[in-house]
Parts: C-alpha cells; structure tokens; sequence
C-alpha cells in the first residue's frame, strides 16, 4: 500500500495524473478491493466538507449549546413517561 | 413564551436563524433528554442525537420533498428515538424494545429517513473531525474545495510559496483521514459494512 499515499489517493480523486497512470490505477481498483475501499473513503470525506450550509449549522448548533443552554431547570417536570427500552444484558 | 407554527419552525432551521433554533432546543431538547436518559444513554448523547436530529430534518427540508404529517416536536421526536435505537444497534448492545422497533429497519414508512439517517451518520463524522483540525487546515481544505487557484491560497494563506501550500492540503487531509480512521464509531461503521 505504500504507494497509496494520500498525496497519490488526493492526486487520483482530483484527476491529476498522468491518464496512463490514472489508467493504471483504475485496473488496480478493480483487483484491490483494499484500495478501492480507500479511494471511495476519500472521495466520501470530500463530499461531506462541501456540504458548507450543513456545517455551518452544526457551527451554529454547537454554538447554542456552548453559550450556556441548560434544558434540564426547564420543563422536565412536566413531561410523561416515555417509553423506556430495556437492557439484558 | 412563544409558539411558533411547522412552517416557521421549518423555515427557521433552512435559514440556520439563531433565535428558532435556540427555540428548538428549548422547547423539544428537555423531552428527548430524558428519553435518552431513560434508555441507557448520558445528556452527551443526547445532545448528539438532538443535534443529528436537526440536521437530519434540515437535509429533509432540502429535499423540497418534506410535507410534515404531524407536529414539528413529534416529528423530532421520532427522528431522535430512530437515531438512538440505531446508535444502540451499533453498539451491539443486547436490548429488548417493549415498541415494535427492531423491525424499522424494514418498515416501508420509515425506509425514506432511514436512507438519510445513513447518509447523515457517515457526513455527519466527517464534518465533526473538520471542525476539530486547526482553523488554519480548515480553511486550507475549504479553499481547495473551492478551487481557489494555489497561487492565490498561498496568498491568502500566508504560505511561502505554492509548493507549501499543496504540501501543507496534504498534511490537513492525512490528519483529517487518521483521526476519522481511529474513531470508533467509523470502525464500527466499516465493521457493519464488511459483515
């Protein structure tokens, strides 16, 4: 795996390669399912950061629990029994 | 204090508007707690499961495929206990549901959030472990997904040159990757995947 360095992985997932290496590679992702597994991971992550607005609302979620919110003085006595699931074990 | 109707609530969260999200926490966070707490889980995780919850409804809305049936807090609700049973699925933790829950997973009404439940809890790792790199690669890997020319990323970066600023993109995606990698939420998840 060493060549599979994630300089290598970023450089194949951005089309950066020579097309007779890219070439290469993809007949290697097809045997290797380890490596496979490994670009699609990359490729994952990179979708996920370019969901701006949803990490921009987990900035502004965090950011409401950090500035002090404390559920538990409000309300909790007024609520009924929820179902409850239990343990075996 | 102030009731707001679905839509606003809706409109509030597409918006990421402060003062309807601050409402969301105060008004559905306390019951869904506490149904945490009852069922094996600490208020972390219930602050975990509310915010998912959230993002889970905000990716819903997005879908312009959203018609709320029922009332924004049961809608919620139902969402957050979803995530927790699946969360304590993942666990492996041996439970006895007294509702008819282990079988959601093939339950056709709840297939829709199930496939975004999925989505959400792989991105929703990802997007965490960003948030948790140094501002510096942060904003490094935001400005290559943006396709910023290099030249002008080593500019605004403050890097010597473009050479270090690759290097360094580099760097932040390797640090990124291994400490996804160590979770253990992900093993768990790839784990699930190769079973």
């Amino acid at each position: 795996m060493k060549k599979y360095t994630t300089k290598n992985i970023d450089r194949y997932i951005q089309n950066e390669m020579p097309p007779s290496k890219k070439q290469q590679w993809e007949k290697e992702r097809k045997s290797d399912k380890k490596l496979d597994r490994e670009i699609k991971l990359y490729q994952e992550i990179e979708e996920a950061l370019r969901e701006k607005d949803i990490i921009s609302l987990r900035i502004a979620l965090l950011r409401i629990i950090k500035t002090g919110y404390s559920p538990l003085k409000k309300k909790i006595h007024n609520l009924s029994e929820p179902s409850q699931i239990t343990v075996m074990s | 204090m102030k009731h707001y109707s679905n839509d606003k609530i809706l409109q509030g969260i597409l918006q990421k508007d402060n003062f309807i999200l601050q409402y969301v926490y105060n008004t559905y966070f306390p019951e869904i707690n506490l149904y945490i707490l009852r069922n094996n889980g600490v208020e972390e995780d219930a602050y975990d499961i509310f915010q998912e919850g959230i993002i889970i409804v905000y990716r819903k809305i997005k879908d312009n495929k959203f018609f709320l049936k029922c009332s924004f807090g049961t809608y919620l609700y139902s969402v957050c206990r979803l995530l927790w049973l699946k969360q304590l699925r993942q666990k492996r933790t041996s439970f006895i549901v007294r509702e008819k829950l282990p079988l959601y997973l093939k339950d056709k009404k709840y297939q829709d959030i199930i496939e975004t439940i999925e989505k959400n809890e792989r991105y929703s790792l990802y997007q965490k472990y960003f948030l948790k790199l140094g501002k510096d690669c942060q904003k490094t890997l935001q400005l290559f997904l943006d396709e910023v020319p290099l030249k002008n990323i080593a500019r605004l970066m403050g890097y010597k040159n473009e050479k270090y600023a690759k290097k360094k993109k580099y760097r932040c995606k390797e640090t990124l990757i291994n400490n996804i990698k160590q979770d253990k939420e992900f093993i768990e998840l790839e784990n699930k995947n190769n079973d």
